[in-house]
């Protein structure tokens, strides 16, 4: 059971930074603001499934950028966090399509001095390609490289966790896993096409 | 892109390349185009692992979040339907405590001896089968109400009956002697303490509290209200039945003072 923390915003950027505490982190956001932001989107036409998805995408954005030391305290996690739901909001509203005045007047209706995240966030639609490209992998290979670059366990622990012989087997495992996800990532036309603009 | 330099990429990647092949990778990567195309995909896929499995977590931990959340908001009504019936009961218990308060401090204020003593006296009703030459002149003023002559008829016997005591204490204690009546009432109680007897007893111990009252003698009345209560059999039980407990606990705290 995740043990529910108290984090002052400094205290909760250091554990995220840390990785030693993420479950109770990502709890607290949870408690302290799930219930706000998804009433935000929930008054802006959004659907209770729509707040959900949104406010888990919040979190795994927030906590990337955080990782990615893009967040360095210049607002309030509550800020940051609600500025980053209502970019998600606005584009997912866009990608819909919905009606041009609802999204207008939305727009309109944001402050302006309220905090710009966008230059912090990837693309979107990229994110979403990761997924899409990591569930195209077998469960097996992504659980091998889970364990490698997000867990960044060693050979030798991975070993306690998938069924391989040894080391070695693990080593040779997880490169032909990563070269089996690099092949989807450069099929994935969104992904290759991110990388043909940067790579000129 | 040949599978050894794919093999040397992730090899850099993962930083287990010697340093002269780590410097060679990174030349490559900024001199070639497809390697750096290549060593694009190959970040791009690392991040792809990276955020799927950041994303599962968050997923993991929001289900764990939806266990708890589903209950609390169940319980959040109840909650309040509790709170509201408890600040209900508060309320009316409230109301009870200040009417219980204001009863009471009426009543503190209100009970005193003399308001106690009122309430309990009862006029002495004289028996005929009691009889004596002596006593007959005294009991006919009695009768007649004529105090000071019951009061002057015991001075001029020298009696020390009982029944010429009591109803002399009862001449003073109309007229609200209440030193001299509680004097006699006490000799009464002091003889048959001496003999072993009970003649006027019941009577002076309920009219020597009557006195004491009046006369602010207020603890050596409780007393004897209290024996008197306690006692079933005593003549004046009812009587003095009538004085409530809280009457008497207010009198002993005023008494206190």
């Amino acid at each position: 059971m995740i043990k529910g923390n108290l984090f002052s915003d400094t205290e909760l950027i250091a554990a995220i930074g840390r990785g030693d505490e993420l479950n109770s982190a990502i709890f607290f956001i949870y408690q302290q603001y799930s219930t706000t932001i998804q009433s935000f989107i929930l008054a802006n036409n959004g659907t209770p499934p729509d707040a959900e998805d949104i406010f888990q995408e919040t979190v795994v954005t927030f906590i990337d950028l955080v990782k990615k030391d893009k967040f360095r305290g210049e607002a309030s996690v509550k800020t940051f966090l609600t500025a980053i739901a209502r970019n998600l909001w606005l584009n997912e509203l866009k990608k819909r399509a919905r009606s041009d005045v609802r999204e207008k007047a939305f727009e309109h209706s944001r402050e302006s001095s309220e905090l710009d995240v966008s230059q912090h966030m990837a693309d979107r639609e990229v994110k979403q390609q990761f997924l899409s490209v990591l569930n195209q992998l077998g469960e097996s290979c992504k659980k091998l490289l889970t364990l490698f670059y997000y867990e960044n366990l060693s050979m030798k622990d991975i070993l306690h966790h998938l069924p391989y012989e040894n080391e070695q087997v693990v080593r040779n495992k997880k490169y032909k896993c990563l070269q089996s996800l690099t092949e989807l990532v450069k099929q994935n036309p969104v992904i290759a096409g991110l990388v043909n603009q940067q790579v000129k | 892109m040949e599978g050894r330099n794919e093999h040397l990429l992730i090899n850099y990647l993962d930083r287990t390349l010697e340093e002269k092949e780590m410097r060679e990778m990174e030349a490559l990567i900024n001199n070639d185009l497809e390697t750096r195309k290549q060593w694009q995909y190959l970040q791009l896929a690392v991040e792809a692992v990276e955020y799927a499995a950041l994303y599962d977590q968050v997923a993991a931990v929001k289900e764990q979040y939806k266990t708890i959340q589903p209950a609390e908001v169940l319980q959040a009504p109840q909650k309040q339907a509790v709170r509201i019936r408890m600040r209900r009961a508060f309320s009316v218990a409230a109301g009870l405590l200040l009417c219980v308060i204001g009863l009471g401090a009426y009543k503190y204020f209100t009970v005193s001896a003399t308001q106690v003593y009122e309430k309990a006296f009862v006029q002495y009703t004289l028996s005929t089968t009691r009889s004596g030459a002596t006593v007959n002149e005294l009991e006919q003023a009695f009768r007649n109400k004529n105090w000071n002559t019951v009061i002057a008829a015991l001075n001029r016997s020298s009696l020390t009956d009982n029944k010429a005591l009591f109803l002399a204490g009862m001449a003073h204690l109309q007229l609200q002697q209440y030193a001299e009546s509680n004097m006699l009432f006490e000799q009464v109680l002091a003889n048959n303490a001496q003999t072993g007897d009970d003649y006027f007893q019941d009577e002076a111990e309920f009219y020597a509290a009557m006195s004491n009252l009046a006369g602010h003698k207020t603890r050596e009345a409780i007393r004897l209200l209290k024996k008197i209560k306690a006692d079933k059999d005593h003549l004046y039980n009812k009587q003095a039945s009538q004085i409530g407990n809280i009457d008497l606990k207010i009198l002993t705290l005023k008494a206190g003072k």
